[in-house]
């Protein structure tokens, strides 16, 4: 498991990201192989890849004598073994290798574990009633984030563990089968026998005799027989006469049996279980062995989380293990200070330099700022422990005037180790890849959550390989084939279906082929075309604009000056033609001078064609000599050059459409600009040539004007003639003016044969025409709006 | 750059038009003068700009036949039949030595043979097919949807059958003429003041240069 430094949640091993908090996990996601660099599980001990190993080989304790402690008054007994299930039995082979520390649970008190535990690794000479003192003291709360739980590994248990940890189990077994054992307390407690020695008695024994030379490196510091504390001049003596009696926690012998501390521990744990020291066991204080008033006067004394080292002995008197200590815990870091410091760096682990008063002594596997606790076999038989020593060193809080040596910093707390710290030359070797980000709005920011490729990248029209994957091995093996479709999905364009619209119910007429009906519109307009006569007799009634026009023409002067404004092309030409025909012939036949022109770049070209047909029926007008009939051509321009030609003819026209001098032409005699003319003719197809004319030249000068256009024309040209004064003197409008002012030209004896059989065309040709609307009307248009659907704006509906 | 783009047209047109119309409104020789000359302006003006687009379709069509497009070989046709006209207009633009009489430019008899038996057919050809359109809009010309779509229809039918009936049929014609002198006039009329006021109004922003199509 790996907990989180931030919320302290428990985590899957491998988890990169916290689940209830999200902080990075990535500093203690592993443990990398200094030999191999492979990333291991956390915990682990050898490498999966290499076997090399993982932690560090603990170094014999350099001594395994212990200093006897001044002025401690316990009775001491070795226990051995009592953690060892939960301690890994290492070899002793392999190289040294750092050791990870993993994240455990924030709650467990390093103090009493490591305590423990370390005493556990020196089992065999940690008197077992500091064992059990500091077992039974209470789970001190951590003073800032939680400690780090490292796995600690015990030394190899000694001949003396094993021995001490049989005795013990026999003992268990004992209690079990006792009804009167007590039902939690220490159950690893041994059965003392009436008359037998106990066992942690013997061994204390044994030890006594062996923990000295055992420790070369620390010399002990034997006490004088007086300066022994009461109970282990008692416990002496009972061990050389009678037999020794259990420890209080313990008390399974007969009341007559136990000796008199002994009793009086007995009373006190039956009173209370004591989690903390004995001496809150609620004895009288007149009662309490010294050692044990000792020690219930300083828990009175609000002992700290981290009971300060700082002996109450002075100096001189500190054995040489608590001496050794006390310099540890000057020299060493707390966490506090090394918590930052490590907060970037890589989870390796490194062994930091060792502190100067434990050079000797094996690896300090726990962070510094709890120097731990003298080994058994450093407290020196017969002397008195001192209170602050039975609360475990607490949180590295130095004391004044002493020094913490230098303690080893865990791979988790170097990991956090800013990287500005890293540059000042500490050698961190990072075990993961540090989670910067590479794209996106947070490039550069530190620690921030991966995402999907395909999400901080623009996407791409192609899907985007994903390539190098930033999570772990194993993290690949299930995320692959789920990034893999989603990057499938996302790189898919997105297909609309069409949108289906219902096919409106089809009609027989609908159904009739389009190509019938142009067929029956050519036979319609051609039929009356190829039989050459006329269907029908009509009789004409010329309408008063038509009669207006003819009118204008008819009284013109004799060598009237008349400018014919050819606006049409040849797309026009089949309806344009028939109307201007009627009126060019009309001026032929008053034998006037006309000066054609146009505003359209085809308009003289047409111009040309028409007055050479009509000439052709008028055989005494001459149109080749400019006598009569010029062509002056295109103009363009627009209004500008009908305006232009109000100002000056000849400087709109130099030459005509043939190229010669106007000023040369006699058609053009006397003529010095529009306003010169006796009428002007306008043969307009489309509205926009009559305005100009009207409005630039007729309008302005007073010019007479008539106009010939298109049906399509008609509307419009009427609102120039149905005013007063008009502006349009005359006007016809498409085939049936045209066939109105020819039955006048020709005197009221009808039409001509060829303008009926025109009149005919078009009449079949209108007939099929009124014939497809009412079909399209009652085929497809028949529907009537319900009153509740809104109406929509007259405008649209024309 | 700003003022040629943008201060110096603004400025022109302004000034021009401002002269043009104080022209026209005052009758003084000078200004009828000069605006008679910024009219002839005008008009060479137009007549470039019909240059301008002769050389737009040049270069439109050998863009289709640079990158070969579905109708490039149309673009070929059509650039070929232009240069010859256009070959054969300069070539009789002056009249000819030999023959003074001949008439020269676009009267010359080759031009107007194209014209008569080339342009004018095909011409009249594109106006033909308008029929046809015209008849196959017409079948979904009337949507009978309320009462002026119904009024629609009806005036429709009327006056196609006046013009049908022309001479035929006292009534209908006389219908016809009296739906185009009365209300279809008005609705014109009313058209006519509206295109004249934007007519006017237009030419005011113009004048103030408000209006600058002319410039960036």
């Amino acid at each position: 498991m790996i907990y989180c430094p931030e919320c302290g949640t428990a985590n899957r091993d491998g988890s990169k990201f916290c689940n209830e908090c999200g902080h990075t996990l990535l500093a203690q996601t592993g443990v990398k192989c200094p030999q191999c660099d492979t990333l291991n599980a956390v915990q682990s001990v050898f490498c999966s890849s290499c076997g090399g190993r993982l932690l560090a080989q603990p170094t014999p304790a350099p001594s395994a004598i212990t200093p006897p402690i001044k002025g401690l008054s316990l009775p001491t007994k070795t226990t051995v073994g009592e953690d060892e299930e939960d301690v890994e039995q290492l070899p002793t082979e392999g190289p040294e290798v750092p050791l990870v520390s993993a994240m455990e649970s924030p709650v467990r008190s390093t103090r009493a574990e490591g305590a423990g535990e370390l005493i556990g690794e020196e089992s065999e000479e940690i008197p077992d009633w500091l064992r059990d003192l500091q077992a039974s003291l209470p789970v001190e709360p951590e003073l800032e984030a939680p400690e780090p739980q490292f796995t600690l590994r015990p030394s190899p248990p000694t001949p003396e563990a094993e021995v001490e940890r049989a005795s013990e189990l026999d003992l268990q077994e004992e209690i079990e089968q006792s009804p009167e054992t007590p039902p939690a307390v220490l159950e690893e407690a041994p059965q003392v026998e009436a008359g037998k020695v106990p066992d942690w008695l013997a061994e204390l024994r044994s030890q006594a005799s062996i923990a000295e030379p055992e420790k070369p490196a620390m010399p002990p510091v034997p006490l004088a027989e007086e300066e022994l504390p009461s109970w282990l001049a008692e416990l002496k003596a009972s061990s050389e006469a009678e037999v020794p009696t259990a420890p209080p926690m313990e008390a399974e012998l007969e009341e007559e049996e136990l000796p008199s501390w002994m009793a009086e521990l007995k009373a006190s744990s039956e009173a209370e279980i004591p989690t903390a020291l004995p001496m809150e066991a609620g004895l009288e204080e007149e009662e309490l062995p010294s050692w044990l008033a000792a020690l219930k006067v300083s828990s009175e004394a609000e002992v700290p989380a981290a009971p300060p080292i700082e002996a109450e002995l002075e100096e001189g008197e500190l054995p040489p293990w608590l001496a050794e200590l006390k310099a540890d815990r000057e020299t060493l870091p707390s966490i506090s200070e090394e918590g930052p410091k490590a907060e970037e760096g890589a989870p390796s682990v490194q062994h930091e330099k060792a502190p100067p008063g434990r050079q000797g002594h094996a690896a300090p596997e726990v962070i510094g700022p709890e120097p731990m606790p003298p080994a058994a076999e450093e407290v020196p038989k017969g002397q008195e422990m001192p209170d602050w020593l039975v609360p475990t060193p607490g949180m590295g809080i130095p004391g004044e005037g002493e020094t913490l040596a230098r303690a080893e910093i865990p791979a988790w707390l170097l990991a956090l180790k800013p990287r500005e710290l890293e540059a000042e030359g500490d050698a961190v070797e990072p075990v993961v890849e540090k989670a910067v980000e590479q794209t996106g709005v947070l490039a550069g920011i530190r620690d921030v959550l991966p995402v999907e490729m395909l999400i901080a990248q623009p996407r791409a029209a192609t899907p985007v390989e994903v390539t190098e994957s930033p999570f772990s091995a194993e993290a690949d093996l299930v995320e692959a084939p789920r990034a893999r479709l989603f990057a499938e999905i996302v790189s898919r364009s997105p297909v609309v279906a069409p949108k289906v619209v219902a096919k409106p119910r089809a009609r027989w007429l609908d159904l009739l082929p389009w190509w019938i009906v142009y067929a029956l519109l050519i036979l319609a307009v051609a039929v009356p075309l190829l039989l050459g006569e006329p269907l029908f007799n009509r009789s004409i009634e010329p309408a008063p604009s038509v009669e207006a026009l003819y009118e204008a023409i008819e009284s013109l002067p004799g060598d009237a000056q008349v400018l014919v404004a050819v606006d049409y092309d040849p797309t026009t030409s089949g309806e344009m033609d028939i109307v201007g025909q009627s009126l060019v012939s009309h001026l032929m036949d008053r034998q006037a001078r006309i000066a054609v022109v146009s505003l359209l770049p085809a308009g003289p070209a047409t111009a040309e064609n028409l007055v050479e047909e009509v000439a052709a029926d008028h055989p005494d007008y001459q149109t080749g000599d400019g006598q009569r009939y010029v062509n002056l051509g295109y103009l363009p321009g627009q209004a500008a050059a009908v305006r232009l030609m109000g100002q000056s003819l000849p400087y709109a026209f130099p030459r005509d459409f043939e190229g010669r001098q106007v000023t040369d032409l006699a058609a053009l005699s006397g003529i010095t600009s529009t306003q010169s003319f006796d009428l002007i003719v306008e043969l307009a197809a489309a509205t926009d040539t009559l305005r100009w004319w009207i409005e630039q030249a007729a309008a302005p000068y007073g010019i007479p004007m008539v106009a010939g256009g298109s049906a399509a024309v008609d509307p419009m040209a009427r609102t120039y003639y149905e005013t007063d004064p008009q502006q349009l003197t005359g006007l016809i409008a498409g085939v049936p003016g045209a066939a109105s002012y020819d039955s006048l030209d020709s005197g009221g004896t009808g039409l001509e044969p060829e303008m009926a059989i025109r009149l005919d065309s078009l009449l079949a040709g209108q007939v099929l025409v009124i014939l497809v609307i009412l079909g399209g009307t009652i085929a497809v248009g028949s529907r009537i709006r319900p009153k509740s659907v809104p109406r929509r704006g007259a405008g649209r509906e024309q | 750059m700003l003022i040629l783009r943008r201060t110096l047209p603004t400025a022109l047109a302004i000034a021009v038009g401002l002269f043009v119309l104080v022209a026209l409104l005052l009758p003084v020789p000078l200004l009828s003068t000069i605006g008679t000359y910024f009219i002839d302006c005008a008009v060479i003006i137009a007549a470039f700009a019909l240059f301008l687009g002769l050389l737009n379709v040049v270069r439109v069509h050998l863009r289709h036949i640079r990158e070969r497009t579905k109708t490039w070989p149309y673009s070929v046709l059509l650039l070929v039949a232009l240069f010859i006209v256009l070959l054969i207009g300069l070539v009789t633009l002056t009249p000819s030595q030999a023959d003074q009489s001949q008439p020269s430019g676009p009267s010359h008899p080759a031009l107007q043979w194209i014209y008569t038996n080339v342009m004018a057919p095909l011409q009249a050809t594109f106006g033909a097919l308008l029929a046809f359109l015209t008849l196959a809009a017409a079948y979904r010309l009337a949507r009978i949807r309320d009462a002026a779509s119904v009024v629609l229809l009806v005036v429709t039918l009327l006056v196609l059958a006046g013009q049908a009936s022309f001479g035929l049929l006292p009534v209908l014609p006389q219908l016809r003429d009296w739906i185009l002198d009365v209300p279809a006039l008005a609705g014109m009329r009313g058209i006519l003041l509206g295109v004249a006021l934007g007519t006017v109004l237009t030419g005011i922003r113009l004048l103030l240069g408000v209006e600058r199509p002319y410039s960036d």
